[in-house]
């Protein structure tokens, strides 16, 4: 029996004679042939049943089921219904959203306003996960979530897809980052939250979805009334109007931070307090991706620029527009440098050989086939002669051959020019190579740093050892980095070069520094000051800059004032820039130079004021300055200003007549004292931007 | 449930199979299913839980023997005169315990089907064995959905209005509508299914 027992009175007890109208629904097939039909006349409520996906500050997200198309999908709903400007913002939002009609958005399937639950609109709900999730698994390495930088770009791509449609459509999204792109399993990609977008003025078709969003309806963040977005994202003119409008460079920039999230798993700006990212934001003070991602990953240049470029605080440098973002990343994934890489030489033909592996083993082919056919030839002919002298019936078919042969001659030419050209090709490749090699170290060396210098030069020197282009270069990398000895041994290698300049005179002052460095952890000021004047401008500053390095270097730069085992050498510097700036003038004996100094936890203070004789010290700017006065001097020039760690400058009763709007807005200093005349000959409101405090004397 | 919905397919109703077999198995079928049926109609004619247990029986007993010349081509005439045939066993039970003494007195008086005709027994017999049948197909689903999903149910199917039983029962009124609408469906499956077995 398929059924329980049931005793007899409790089968009476639960006799129910309402039951009985089932009986015959049953007979009429119940729901069979027109359950459809049936079920959507029934339907009371499309949506029903819903549970909670996630909520955010403004509105909720639901799991629903849509019983007319019976499918599951998702519901948003706003929190706080009660206020009309509300209300109207998110249908709004609903409204903007359901005009982009494009594969990468989230598509809005119905609006509507439900009596309990207030306005709400229903959108498709997609499995997987938003792309801020997957970096965090990506940057904890947890398992199962495995994506090659190549599948962040294809998602990256269609995010650029989809933001250059809305551009199209002139809607601005304002809140571009990870958290609002969800990412299927099945490759969709889908962008979503439209609700700081913004209609721009140049309407199509969306003259009824004309939207003038209150700035302050839809803020994350409110600091000062208005910054709306996502700060860590968000660009600089979100946090500070003033730097200019939003447009669509506004979201190139969130793209920017998206690619940049991509590379390193991190956001671009990422500080304790928001306070500090709205201000890391507005400095730009950004480190590349490359430095910021996992040891053990590897960071393409190429990206990194293209995410620097769009990251740029000045809304002119950035793309001009997202097809011009996603273009780039197009060459990146066919092989190509991309624009923002500025590629050498060397790099676009890294890229050609990784494009044309097929080719290039195609080549091989060919060679190997010529030579095989040219051998060939030889037998053919051979034969062809024996043919002749057997008899001369076959002379016809003997010519036959031959002219074969001729033809697998000409063939063979053909290969051996084309296998000449190729030699040449290879010849030109080398020559260009160590010309880019030469590029890349003078960067390095004019960017002072003489780690990666030295790194560079040794991983190349292997392949060339004798190369004395190579012997020149690395000589000269060992003698900025004070290694005397070393340098001496490479430059005798450097051939030619060792009559040029700066090579000789290396090759002159090795033999005693090295002597002199013998019983001394480094060379004293006096010393140096020597050496550096033997040479010229350039190659001053690079030796000048490894003294400086050895107290700055691998310390980010401050933690030095707190190293006790670093103060000689800052003492030994400060020595070495004053004795630079009397040597450096024209007329040093008439130079009167008050040079004093104190030492602050965060930085030097120091005064140069009433000093005489001379109107620049090129070599104070490498010095991490945290005050600078400069009165009652005739420093004109406005270059001090660019200095990183400067907060505060006099420049009372100097040469500097005025500021500039640009120099102001561009300054990092955050006080300024300066004379009457200078403060009203100078564009401040670049100052004000700045929030830097002008004291007038 | 496929592999069942086969065999229903070839199987004979049960009332066949008491015809064509009348032996031990067909007798527990029979008893399984009519068992309850006739004590529920006892009850129905104020017959008490005991009285009810006693008539049974003999309801049985009778419908037993007769079964196997019965014509089932027509299955109302066999609930009809079962229905008859309890009635009947019941009136006689209560003249017989009235003459020994006179405790349950109203049990026959107020009974309002006391004498009606034949068709119109065939009638109200169909109804008990259709209510019963849902009932017992309720009790049958009623393992496949929570208690609070049936108690919406039954109080729909009593009449109550969806959004007046969200109220009660403190849910959503769409719930109320889709829980009605699910245990619709598998009670009407369950109907057919007890239907097509017991023919």
């Amino acid at each position: 029996m398929p059924q329980k027992e049931v005793n007899p009175e409790e089968a009476y007890e639960n006799i129910k004679p309402s039951l009985l109208q089932y009986v015959e629904l049953s007979q009429m097939g119940g729901n069979e042939p027109q359950a459809i039909f049936d079920d959507i006349l029934t339907i009371e409520e499309r949506y029903e049943e819903s549970s909670l996906i996630d909520q955010g500050g403004m509105k909720k997200i639901l799991k629903t089921q849509d019983s007319l198309t019976n499918r599951p999908v998702a519901k948003a709903i706003l929190l706080d219904f009660e206020d009309p400007s509300k209300t109207e913002n998110f249908l709004r939002e609903a409204r903007i959203t359901a005009s982009l009609e494009h594969p990468n958005i989230m598509p809005i399937y119905d609006i509507g306003v439900d009596e309990k639950e207030g306005p709400y609109f229903i959108m498709k709900l997609i499995g997987g996960r938003n792309l801020a999730s997957i970096l965090k698994s990506l940057s904890s390495n947890e398992e199962g979530t495995e994506y090659t930088l190549r599948e962040l770009m294809i998602i990256f791509f269609k995010v650029c897809d989809a933001v250059a449609y809305a551009h199209s459509k002139g809607i601005i999204h304002l809140d571009l980052k990870p958290e609002n792109i969800q990412v299927g399993d099945f490759g969709e990609v889908l962008l979503c939250d439209w609700g700081l977008a913004k209609v721009l003025d140049q309407p199509e078709d969306l003259s009824e979805a004309r939207v003038d969003l209150d700035p302050c309806i839809y803020n994350d963040v409110t600091l000062d009334g208005c910054i709306k977005g996502t700060p860590g994202y968000m660009a600089p003119e979100q946090v500070n109007p003033d730097v200019g409008p939003k447009n669509q460079k506004t979201d190139i920039y969130a793209l920017g931070g998206i690619l940049y999230s991509l590379l390193c798993y991190k956001a671009p700006f990422e500080s304790d307090t928001l306070e500090g990212v709205l201000k890391d934001t507005l400095v730009g003070d950004l480190p590349l991706p490359s430095e910021r991602a996992g040891k053990d990953r590897n960071v393409p240049q190429s990206l990194e620029a293209v995410a620097m470029k769009a990251l740029e605080i000045d809304p002119k440098w950035r793309y001009d527009s997202v097809s011009e973002l996603r273009q780039e990343i197009n060459k990146w994934m066919g092989g190509f440098a991309t624009d923002a890489e500025n590629a050498g030489f060397l790099t676009s033909l890294t890229l050609l050989l990784k494009r044309h592996k097929a080719v290039s083993a195609l080549l091989a082919v060919i060679l190997i086939s010529a030579g095989f056919s040219f051998y060939k030839i030889k037998q053919n002919e051979q034969k062809a002669k024996d043919n002749e002298k057997v008899a001369i019936a076959n002379e016809q078919k003997a010519l036959a051959n031959e002219k074969k042969a001729l033809e697998n001659e000409q063939k063979a030419k053909d290969a051996l020019a084309l296998y000449k050209k190729e030699k040449q090709l290879t010849g030109e490749i080398s020559d260009h190579a160590i010309d880019q090699l030469k590029v890349i170290n003078d960067y390095y060396l004019e960017n002072l740093n003489f780690d990666k210098a030295i790194q560079f030069i040794d991983g190349t020197i292997e392949f060339q050892p004798e190369n004395e282009l190579l012997n020149a270069l690395k000589g000269e990398t060992h003698f900025y980095r004070q290694e005397y000895d070393q340098a001496l041994t490479c430059l005798n290698k450097a051939g030619e070069f060792k009559d040029r300049y700066p090579y000789k005179l290396m090759i002159k002052h090795a033999p005693e520094f090295a002597i002199i460095m013998e019983d001394r952890d480094f060379l004293e000021a006096k010393d140096l000051a020597e050496l550096v004047f033997s040479f010229n401008e350039d190659t001053r500053i690079r030796l000048f800059g490894f003294e400086a390095q050895k107290y700055s270097s691998g310390s980010k730069y401050r933690s030095f004032l707190n190293d006790p085992l670093k103060l000689p050498f800052l003492k030994n510097h400060m020595e070495l820039c004053r004795l630079l700036i009397i040597k450096g003038q024209k007329k040093p004996e008439k130079v009167k130079l008050n040079y004093r100094f104190t030492l602050d936890k965060d930085g030097i203070n120091l005064d140069l004021s009433n000093s005489k004789g001379f109107d620049r010290a090129k070599y104070i700017t490498h010095l991490p300055m945290k005050s600078l006065n400069i009165e009652n001097t005739f420093f004109w020039r406005q270059w001090i200003f660019d200095h990183y760690f400067l907060k505060s400058v006099n420049i009372t009763n100097t040469n500097i007549q005025k500021m500039s709007y640009n120099t102001l807005n561009n300054a990092k200093f955050k006080e300024v004292i300066l004379s009457k005349e200078q403060y009203a000959g100078s564009d401040i409101r670049g100052g004000v931007l700045k929030k830097i405090n002008f004291i007038v004397k | 449930m496929s592999a069942d919905d086969n065999t229903y397919k070839t199987r004979e109703t049960l009332l066949q199979k008491i015809k064509n077999k009348h032996d031990d198995e067909s007798w527990e079928d029979f008893v399984f299913y009519y068992r309850n049926f006739i004590y529920i109609l006892c009850r129905k004619m104020n017959a008490n839980h005991h009285d009810s247990e006693e008539i049974v029986q003999k309801v049985l007993l009778i419908a037993w023997k007769k079964l196997p010349d019965f014509e089932y081509d027509k299955k109302h005439n066999f609930r009809g005169w079962l229905c008859q045939v309890t009635k009947n066993c019941t009136k006689d039970f209560f003249r017989y315990v009235k003459r020994q003494n006179t405790k349950v007195e109203n049990a026959t008086k107020d009974n309002p089907q006391q004498s009606v005709s034949l068709p119109d027994i065939e009638q109200v017999a169909e109804e008990e064995w259709n209510t019963y049948l849902a009932s017992m197909a309720l009790m049958n689903i009623k393992d496949k959905f929570s208690e609070k999903v049936i108690e919406v149910f039954i109080k729909l199917s009593e009449g109550g209005t969806p959004s007046s039983v969200a109220e009660e029962m403190d849910l959503p009124p769409n719930t109320v509508s889709v829980y009605k609408k699910r245990v619709t469906a598998k009670l009407c499956q369950e109907i057919r299914r007890l239907n097509h077995e017991l023919g």
